[in-house]
């Protein structure tokens, strides 16, 4: 169900490229195999070797002058055209869209934040299905590249620099992407899901992230472990954007930028050992006590 | 006659031993070590890729670490272009051209033995990372910020930097000396529309060589001087742009790519003809495509850069040239084909690789076109589709004519015939291991896979292309082996070649096997494009070798001609052996040894030392005197 197949599209953007796909891709079939047929007629066909033929073959020639550039020039020309045509459909612009997330990418997770900024989250994205949706993309470490291939193309995201694309689901489901531009030792397990809801679903949603963490003595073991040195909890005493926001992690639906599942579990075993899971990641190995480990599970998955 | 030889022969000779091997400035030698040295970096970066491919067998495999798969790959790509294929096919340009124009050398033969001792050293220079774990690991096109000192604080990057600089010096070396050699050495005769196809090609290559490498070196330089001196280029922080790097880089990086390529069908030019038996059709419109395929390739670079976020005004400009490109090589792509299907071909080793790079090119030229479309490239881009892709068009495009060109000429270079069966079996395991490593990746690129990941998870549908690949890579080192067993087993044991056992139509196979230090004991006279199949021509030289003419041998002579008509205009004498280049190239070393370890003391050193030696160099020296 998660998959990132550009052959499944989801949205009309991603559905345009796969139709644009299908159409290169039966071009170039009738093309190798008319090539190929050739390179078979000549191989097969003749007796070999015998001193060598130095006539200059005026139909030679003229098969060389139509089929090598007459025909393919035409086909180009229509495939540049198709191409040309699906451009408005994967492009942000005029897409009136109703709604801004953005998205800021990081070694190694993708920070999210939606309202203005005011409503932050990390590694999962939700939209409401038929909405078009303008994800404004831009870094503060090095250059990644956010690719949601079931919703739409790539857009790299640059420091220094914003970029958007539209995301428009028409139906929900939840699409799998990952960073699609090398940066860095994690790059491989830079993940992300785009979860796309009904519109009345997405708002209960939207409303819950608002919601700052409740007060719980689980927050002052988070603090008192060192988390909040890098991680953010809305309620939280000490702010830091270093690392993904933890808000509502329980809500979500994996740990560690789509590495792992979210399960008490697998939470427990990130916390225990995040450098075996994810070597050169940004978190260390904090060596904390089982008992401890414990009260942060508990206390993080209780984060709704 | 035999005095006529002699006498060139007592001219042309080289001290024995050790001392020849440093001061050498026969092309043929050169170029015989260009191509030892580059396999020997192909199989560096052959090893790199099995392990890379062992790490991809299946999802989460542990193998290598994270940091260790990411300089594999940067590893795997800079030697693969910069060590592997490009001196690959000098060391065929060095081989062949002189010998393909009736010269008895290259135009500046001590810029020849420059061109390679730098790429020795510049090579040696960039894998001496590999010991201490400081490979580059950046990937090939090293983008910045990552390869900023912020993200990359380690010696990595700057051997990546400083090793590159290094390199362009001998490929520009090679450039101009090849372009000279081919506009003033050609046989009297050898009008520049006679001209063998493979001397077009490295023509076109040299010139995209000459205007698109200070790119690469400029964006180095500053790379350099941000990592190392402070400056700011790229970083938005302080008012750079990041992507003024992928700019410069890719306005080298893509006419790189036809420098690569080009030289390679001027192997697959060569071979046709003579293994269907018959003139090649449409040559003048076979060297405008490479002319046109050389200038086309430097407006396309922006097509790297689809998915940046650049306005889309721009990028249908450059879509446009991309799918222009298509015009060139469907030109080639059926001049061989209407060569093949007018001739009688002949199915030894050589015209095999020849047929296998024509199928997998073709895939590459076709996936290629799918990525001028813009929505699909931004798509497909730095997704395992690019992968397939790009191994389709320089595997297939390049490394299949090398292959083919090593079995071509190898009678002519080792006086000796490889194994036939053996060669044809190579070529079977590398086209169907060629084909099951990078197939699957078109699938697997598809399915969503992006590139340059050291592990995927499980259930995304990847895994059996990814093991496919693997064991494609598997079969594809069989094939490899198979090759290099062959000529190691041929250099000893195969039987003598004749001077000519393919019945080729070039001046290469007009003399012996190997050939003399000299080429031709006299120079050649052509009329036509085809010189080895006028028999009455070669004849004629024979007879101009008993009356002693145009034999040219008081000292290294030979002829210089006119640029486009061929027509004799001079005797040039040739600088003979010199220790000089091999001294300069170390000298160079100790400059860049001294900017890696920020020893600038050392750097000055070397530069006195550069300097010194190139005095030497130009000390002027006795020639050798008629007895």
């Amino acid at each position: 169900m998660r998959d990132q197949s550009t052959l499944r599209p989801a949205s009309h953007a991603a559905q345009s490229i796969a139709d644009l796909w299908w159409i290169l891709f039966v071009v170039s079939v009738v093309v190798f195999f008319v090539v190929v047929t050739l390179l078979f007629v000549a191989v097969l066909r003749r007796r070999a070797g015998g001193a060598p033929d130095r006539s200059t073959s005026r139909g030679a020639t003229k098969f060389v002058a139509v089929a090598g550039v007459i025909v393919p020039a035409i086909v180009v020309i229509l495939l540049f055209f198709a191409s040309v045509a699906t451009l408005p459909a994967v492009s942000p612009a005029g897409k009136n869209a109703r709604m801004t997330i953005d998205v800021v990418g990081r070694q190694w997770f993708w920070d999210v934040y939606y309202r203005n900024r005011t409503i932050r989250t990390a590694n999962e994205i939700h939209i409401p299905v038929g909405v078009p949706v303008e994800i404004r993309v831009t870094s503060e470490d090095v250059i990644h590249s956010l690719w949601v291939p079931r919703l739409n193309r790539k857009i790299d995201v640059i420091p220094g620099q914003t970029n958007a694309v539209v995301f428009d689901a028409d139906k929900p489901g939840i699409f799998r992407g990952q960073c699609a531009e090398f940066c860095g030792v994690e790059h491989g397990l830079m993940a992300l899901l785009v979860v796309a809801q009904p519109a009345p679903q997405f708002d209960r949603w939207l409303a819950d992230q608002a919601e700052p963490a409740p007060k719980s003595p689980g927050l002052d073991a988070f603090v008192g472990a060192g988390c909040s040195g890098c991680h953010e909890i809305s309620g939280a005493p000490r702010k830091s954007r270093y690392g993904p926001d933890l808000s509502h992690l329980g809500s979500r639906l994996t740990i560690g930028a789509g590495t792992l599942t979210n399960t008490p579990e697998h939470l427990a075993d990130w916390l225990r050992n995040p450098q075996r899971i994810k070597p050169g990641n940004k978190m260390p190995d904090l060596g904390l006590p089982e008992p401890e480990i414990q009260a942060l599970v508990r206390y993080l998955e209780s984060l709704k | 006659m035999e005095a006529h030889v002699e006498r060139l022969e007592k001219v042309w000779a080289e001290p024995a031993g050790i001392v020849s091997f440093l001061t050498s400035v026969d092309h043929k030698r050169i170029g015989i070590r260009y191509l030892f040295t580059a396999f020997a970096f192909f199989i560096a970066a052959g090893i790199e890729a099995m392990v890379m491919r062992a790490q991809l067998a299946r999802p989460g495999e542990r193998l290598v670490s994270p940091e260790t798969y990411d300089q594999l790959f940067s590893l795997h790509g800079t030697t693969m272009i910069f060590l592997f294929v490009t001196p690959m096919l000098s060391g065929f340009g060095n081989y062949c051209v002189p010998l393909m124009i009736g010269a008895r050398d290259m135009a500046f033969p001590r810029l020849n033995a420059l061109s390679y001792w730098v790429f020795l050293s510049s090579g040696l220079f960039i894998y001496a990372s590999v010991p201490f774990g400081l490979a580059p690991n950046d990937g090939w096109f090293n983008y910045v910020p990552l390869s900023d000192k912020v993200f990359t604080p380690d010696k990595n990057i700057d051997f990546y930097t400083l090793g590159l600089i290094f390199i362009t010096i001998s490929t520009t070396a090679g450039a101009a000396n090849f372009i000279v050699t081919i506009f003033k050495l050609r046989a009297p005769g050898m009008s520049i529309n006679r001209m063998p196809l493979f001397c077009w090609a490295v023509l076109a290559t040299s010139f995209a060589v000459i205007f698109a490498l200070p790119s690469l070196t400029v964006a180095n330089t500053m790379l350099e001087l941000e990592r190392n001196w402070g400056f700011h280029f790229f970083q938005p922080a302080h008012g750079g742009d990041p992507l003024l790097w992928q700019h410069l880089f890719w306005i080298f990086g893509h006419p790189d790519v036809y420098i690569i390529f080009l030289p390679a069908i001027g192997i697959v030019s060569s071979v046709v003809p003579v293994f269907s038996r018959r003139s090649i059709v449409g040559y003048e419109w076979l060297a405008l495509a490479t002319v046109l395929t050389g200038i086309v390739g430097f407006g396309v670079w922006v097509h790297h850069m689809f998915a940046t976020g650049l306005p889309q005004i721009s990028m249908t400009f450059f879509s446009a040239a991309s799918f222009m490109i298509v015009i060139p090589s469907g030109i080639q792509i059926f001049a061989w084909l209407a060569t093949m299907l007018t001739g009688r071909p002949v199915l030894k080793t050589p015209f095999l690789y020849v047929l296998g790079f024509v199928v997998v090119f073709v895939i590459g030229g076709l996936t290629g076109v799918m990525f001028a479309a813009v929505p699909f490239d931004q798509q497909a881009t730095d997704s395992y589709f690019v992968v397939a892709h790009f191994h389709y068009v320089l595997f297939g495009g390049a490394v299949f004519p090398i292959f083919a060109g090593i079995h071509y000429w190898f009678p002519k270079m080792s006086g000796r015939m490889y194994h036939e069966l053996a060669g044809q079996v190579s070529f079977w395991l590398v086209f169907v291991g060629f084909n099951l490593t990078f197939f699957p990746m078109h699938i697997s690129g598809l399915l969503g896979m992006p590139r340059r990941v050291y592990t995927y998870p499980g259930g995304l549908g990847w895994d059996a292309y990814n093991l496919l690949s693997t064991i494609g890579s598997g079969v594809l080192a069989a094939g490899i082996l198979v090759i290099a067993l062959n000529v190691l087993w041929s250099l000893r044991r195969g039987p003598p070649a004749l001077s000519d056992p393919w019945g080729g139509n070039t001046l290469e196979w007009s003399t012996s096997s190997p050939p003399p230090h000299f080429n031709f004991p006299v120079i050649p006279i052509v009329r036509s494009a085809d010189p080895n199949w006028d028999v009455e021509d070669r004849r004629q030289d024979a007879l101009r070798l008993e009356r002693g003419e145009l034999l040219l041998a008081d000292g290294h002579q030979t002829l210089a001609t006119t640029v486009l008509e061929g027509e004799a205009e001079d005797e040039l004498h040739m600088p003979s052996e010199s220790v000089w280049p091999f001294v300069l190239a170390l000298s160079l070393s100790v400059v860049f040894f001294g900017l890696l370890m920020k020893l600038y003391g050392v750097a000055i050193l070397g530069c006195i030392l550069v300097a010194g030696a190139i005095a030497g160099w130009h000390r002027p020296q006795r020639e050798l005197q008629d007895q």
